[in-house]
């Protein structure tokens, strides 16, 4: 799985640590990281808690670009 | 993994898809759960009856692997309990003080069959609860302290980049190192 990068560009747009937003989601840290990284696939109420968060929409972190 | 995957494809044709994986991984994490319950059941049954060790020994053993599989793996995995991430020394308390109770009341039941309740045998289970209390507390707090350990670790990846929250660490709070 490719790396989210886009999450984490919003996270630094918000000035947001991956702690910050895991309590912010109510989620560990280790999850937020993974997420990033490509790990770990959330489930989609995890995705819009983290949008929620993050001021984004679902197509802005988490959609998947071609190619 | 991988290889595992491949076999399980070439044997089994289609995979599951996710909704179905999901019920698969919940009926094995049940069957995990409800196969512990019975062998405890079991062993405390024929215990309480008088059977001897021998007797007992293969559900003892499986018994015990699942006790240390599941106890290895959860903290492991920075997992304490289903309803609680968040071990303390009081936690602990109350539950060594149960699990003392709980064999006191054990002990008392099975020694006092023949006797029907001399005094002696409120002192022993006495004993055994005490011994069974503090023994639970050691490898309670043991076993937080290691699970607090094995999380710090698991929050904290060594393969962080720079541009990762170490620059921008709060000194102090609850991400405080």
């Amino acid at each position: 799985m490719a790396k989210n990068l886009k999450m984490k560009a919003a996270r630094a747009e918000k000035d947001m640590t991956q702690a910050d937003l895991a309590a912010a989601v109510g989620a560990t840290r280790q999850t937020i990281n993974a997420i990033e990284k490509g790990e770990y696939n959330p489930t989609i109420k995890l995705c819009r808690a983290i949008c929620k968060a993050l001021g984004k929409t679902l197509d802005e972190l988490f959609w998947e670009d071609e190619g | 993994m991988k290889l595992f995957s491949w076999f399980k494809k070439q044997l089994f044709g289609n995979e599951l898809d996710e909704l179905q994986q999901q019920k698969a991984d919940q009926i094995g994490h049940r069957g995990f759960w409800l196969a512990w319950v019975m062998l405890l059941i079991s062993l405390f049954a024929q215990s309480i009856a008088g059977a001897p060790m021998s007797q007992m020994a293969a559900e003892w053993v499986v018994f015990m692997a699942m006790c240390v599989y599941g106890a290895v793996e959860w903290i492991r995995n920075g997992i304490w309990t289903i309803a609680d991430s968040r071990p303390s020394l009081r936690k602990n308390l109350v539950w060594s003080a149960t699990a003392a109770v709980a064999f006191f009341i054990y002990l008392l039941v099975r020694n006092s069959r023949q006797s029907w309740w001399e005094p002696g045998d409120w002192w022993g289970a006495a004993v055994g609860g005490v011994v069974t209390g503090l023994l639970c507390l050691g490898m309670l707090q043991l076993g937080s302290r290691l699970y607090y350990k094995r999380r710090r670790t698991l929050d904290n990846p060594e393969d962080d980049t720079p541009d990762e929250d170490t620059e921008d660490k709060p000194q102090n709070g609850p991400d405080a190192p």
